[in-house]
C-alpha cells in the first residue's frame, strides 16, 4: 500500500471521528422552564418571602428585586473571584459571580409556580437537583419547618 | 521509640480536636439572625433603611413591597499600611510583583417580614467581600448587633409613647 492510500484511510478515518463527535443540542425554552420551575402550595407573597428567605440561606445577597413582578435576583461571589470582587470595585463592579434568579406567578388560587434560574460564571446551569434542594427548601420555609439536610454554606472570614 | 510514640499519640490527639463543627440549620441561622420589633413592617423596613444610611452603607437593593434591602460599604486600607506591603513585597520579590491590599466591601441583606399588623421579623445576613458570613462568625454578630443598634434607636425615636 503506498503512503499516499495511507493518508487518504487516515484522513477517512478522522473524519468518521469527527462526525461521531455529536454535541447534544442546547436545550429548548420549554425544556428549560420545565426544568427550572415547580409548583408550591400558597399565595404568592408568602411564596415570594419564602424564597427569598431561602435565597439568603444559600449563601447569595440581593442584587434586585420586584415585588410587583415576583422576581428576586441575588448573588454569590465564588472564592476564586474574591480578590477580583474586590480590586474591580465590589457589587457594582464587573466580576464574574454565580447567580440565582426566581421567579414566583400565581397559577390557581392555592397554588404558584416558582421557576428558579441558577447561573455560575455567567453560564447557565442545567441542573435538576439544585432546583428541586431548592424548592425544598422554600417548601420547609414555608411550613416553618427544621430542615433535614443543614443548608449554612460556611462562612468567610 | 519514646519519641516516635510521643509524636503518634500527639498526632492522634490533635486529629481528635479537629472536630468539625456541623453546619447550622435554617432554624439556628434565624435564631441568631431573626428579631422581632413590635412595629409594623413598613416601619420596621423605614428604619432598617435608616439605620444602614447611619452605619455608612450605600444602598443598592431597595424593594419595600417584599422588604428586602442590599447594601454594601467599602472601607479602604491605611495609605500608610499600603504603602509599607508595596515596599515590603517589592523587596521580598526583588522588585518582581510589588501588592497593595485592596478595599474590603461589607454587604448588608435585610429581609423585614410582616408577622402581624404591629409586629415584625427582620433578618440581618452579613456578607463579607460578596461571600457569607457564618451566623456565628464574631465579626458578622457585631455588625448584626450594630445595625439592630441603629435600628432601635429609630423605632424608640420615632414611637416616643411605647
Amino acid at each position: 500500500m503506498s503512503g499516499r492510500a495511507l493518508v487518504l484511510i487516515g484522513f477517512a478515518l478522522l473524519c468518521g471521528a469527527f462526525a461521531g463527535c455529536e454535541t447534544t443540542p442546547p436545550l429548548t425554552q420549554t425544556q428549560w422552564e420545565a426544568i427550572e420551575t415547580r409548583k408550591v402550595e400558597g399565595n404568592r407573597d408568602d411564596v415570594l418571602r419564602a424564597a427569598s428567605a431561602v435565597i439568603l440561606d444559600q449563601g447569595y445577597f440581593y442584587t434586585a428585586s420586584d415585588q410587583a413582578a415576583g422576581t428576586v435576583t441575588a448573588a454569590r461571589v465564588p472564592s476564586s473571584q474574591r480578590d477580583e470582587f474586590q480590586r474591580t470595585g465590589g457589587m457594582t463592579g464587573p466580576a464574574m459571580v454565580d447567580t440565582i434568579s426566581i421567579w414566583v406567578v400565581q397559577a390557581s388560587t392555592s397554588e404558584c409556580n416558582l421557576r428558579v434560574q441558577y447561573r455560575d460564571f455567567g453560564r447557565h446551569v442545567e441542573s435538576q437537583e439544585r432546583v428541586t434542594k431548592f424548592w425544598n427548601a422554600v417548601q420547609r420555609r414555608m411550613l416553618k419547618q427544621d430542615p433535614v439536610q443543614p443548608v449554612e454554606t460556611g462562612g468567610a472570614r | 521509640m519514646k519519641c516516635l510514640a510521643l509524636i503518634g499519640l500527639l498526632l492522634v490527639a490533635a486529629l481528635c480536636g479537629c472536630e468539625a463543627t456541623p453546619p447550622m440549620t435554617a432554624t439556628q441561622m434565624d435564631a441568631l439572625q431573626v428579631r422581632e420589633v413590635e412595629v409594623p413592617a413598613d416601619r420596621a423596613f423605614a428604619a432598617a433603611s435608616s439605620a444602614l444610611f447611619d452605619a455608612g452603607y450605600q444602598i443598592h437593593v431597595s424593594d419595600a413591597d417584599a422588604g428586602l434591602l442590599t447594601a454594601e460599604r467599602r472601607e479602604d486600607p491605611a495609605v500608610a499600611v499600603n504603602a509599607t506591603l508595596v515596599i515590603l513585597t517589592a523587596i521580598l520579590s526583588k522588585g518582581g510583583g510589588a501588592q497593595d491590599k485592596p478595599p474590603d466591601y461589607y454587604t448588608i441583606c435585610i429581609e423585614v417580614l410582616p408577622r402581624t399588623a404591629d409586629h415584625s421579623d427582620i433578618r440581618i445576613r452579613p456578607f463579607f467581600n460578596g461571600q457569607v458570613q457564618s451566623a456565628d462568625n464574631a465579626a458578622a454578630r457585631k455588625t448584626v448587633q450594630e445595625i439592630w443598634t441603629l435600628m432601635q434607636r429609630q423605632v424608640l425615636m420615632k414611637e416616643p409613647s411605647k
